[in-house]
């Protein structure tokens, strides 16, 4: 199986794993370049940061994944994270965060 | 006249709900009523008796075999999930401005509280809610009194749409700032007005916080998820584009177990697909 991009919420992300591309802030500016192997040290400085979820190397399991690009995750995650003026930190809100970034990228994709 | 006392006393003048729904529940309330009664009044009312069949016959239902006359909608659904729907079917052609104002148009309006209808209808049935026949019409009222406002002080109204996307904040917010009260009072006093259920009235009152009542009532916790998860799916849009807070408290009067949200949503979307079809919303 080959390596796909995948979101994974910061919580969610354990050390070892690789940025799929760069971690930006607000401002733009790069505050994690791509490909870094993310370590403990990484995670605490982006959630120090406010960042809600992270583009990673994983494993894909389906063939729906392998279709997102980076550019389009990062589309579906700025259009959501501009609609959401909270932080998701509850199993609710996060459900709620990960169907609006699902539901940008089915819009993208739909022929 | 303030714009709060202006916008009262046109609700108290607008015509009451149609005659079909009237006549409907009129019949209702008499317990010798016959499916025959019932599908006498509907079939009077061709645009209403179109739309029920075909939403009867649609996926929200599921039903196995085809209903292909009122009697047997009556009969298949029950009388109280026909009025209802009668009564959706119709308050869609009562208002009569179909321009827009601002970010605002009528049917992308209608498509959220459809939305907001099928989702409220799935979240109630997996919590097993009581007078299930209250939860489509309950989440497809759930924004009426934006209609109230758009209707009777459109100039408020866009000031309050613009307001709210130039500063990124919920529309309610600037309808209180602007008119004095939100969409949820508005709409409120709409349906007290048109005598509806009470629960229906506290469905559309709450439907921001998702708690009326104590204990909360679940109905109006269903439509305050059911609305959160429909602007996180995009469907329709409801006046400003952000996804609110959803209420954990509401959540948990719910009882329903993680992830089942996202399990349902794709029996919203398709039952969305086929309903915003059928009601000419597409």
């Amino acid at each position: 199986m080959g390596m796909v991009l995948q979101l994974n919420e910061l919580k969610a992300v354990e050390p070892g794993i690789f940025l799929a591309e760069p971690v930006l802030n607000q401002f733009g500016q790069t505050l994690l370049p791509q490909g870094v192997e993310l370590q403990a040290r990484h995670l605490k400085v982006l959630k120090t940061w406010g960042c809600k979820a992270v583009n990673v190397m994983g494993e894909g399991s389906s063939e729906k994944e392998s279709e997102v690009s980076p550019e389009l995750m990062n589309r579906a995650l700025t259009r959501v994270n501009w609609r959401l003026k909270w932080e998701p930190t509850t199993d609710l809100e996060k459900e709620i965060f990960q169907l609006a970034v699902k539901r940008v990228i089915q819009k993208f994709l739909r022929p | 006249m303030t714009v709060i006392e202006k916008i009262i006393e046109n609700i108290r003048e607008l015509p009451t709900l149609p005659t079909v729904y009237l006549a409907l529940s009129e019949v209702m309330a008499d317990p010798q009523s016959t499916a025959r009664d019932i599908s006498q009044i509907v079939a009077s009312d061709l645009a209403s008796a179109s739309r029920v069949l075909r939403l009867a016959n649609s996926v929200l239902y599921g039903y196995p075999g085809q209903i292909d006359t009122i009697s047997r909608a009556v009969v298949v659904l029950g009388f109280d999930e026909v009025r209802n729907l009668v009564l959706a079917s119709s308050v869609l052609d009562l208002f009569s401005k179909q321009d827009s104002a601002f970010d605002f148009r009528p049917v992308d309006f209608w498509a959220h509280s459809l939305g907001v209808g099928i989702a409220t209808r799935i979240i109630g049935q997996a919590c097993r809610l009581p007078k299930v026949e209250d939860l489509f019409v309950a989440g497809i009222l759930h924004d009426i009194g934006k209609l109230v406002f758009f209707e009777f002080a459109e100039k408020e109204f866009s000031r309050a749409l613009d307001q709210a996307n130039k500063c990124q904040q919920p529309l309610w917010e600037s309808e209180m700032e602007i008119l004095g009260m939100d969409h949820s009072r508005g709409g409120g006093l709409l349906v007290e007005n048109w005598n509806l259920p009470p629960a229906i009235q506290n469905a559309i009152r709450g439907h921001h916080s998702g708690l009326i009542g104590d204990p909360a009532d679940p109905l109006v916790a269903a439509v305050h998820i059911a609305d959160t998860l429909v602007r996180a799916l995009e469907l329709g849009f409801g006046g400003d584009d952000l996804i609110p807070r959803p209420n954990e408290q509401a959540w948990e009067v719910l009882g329903l177990p993680p992830n089942t949200l996202t399990e349902m949503t794709p029996a919203v979307l398709q039952q969305f697909e086929e309903a915003t079809k059928i009601m000419g919303l597409h």
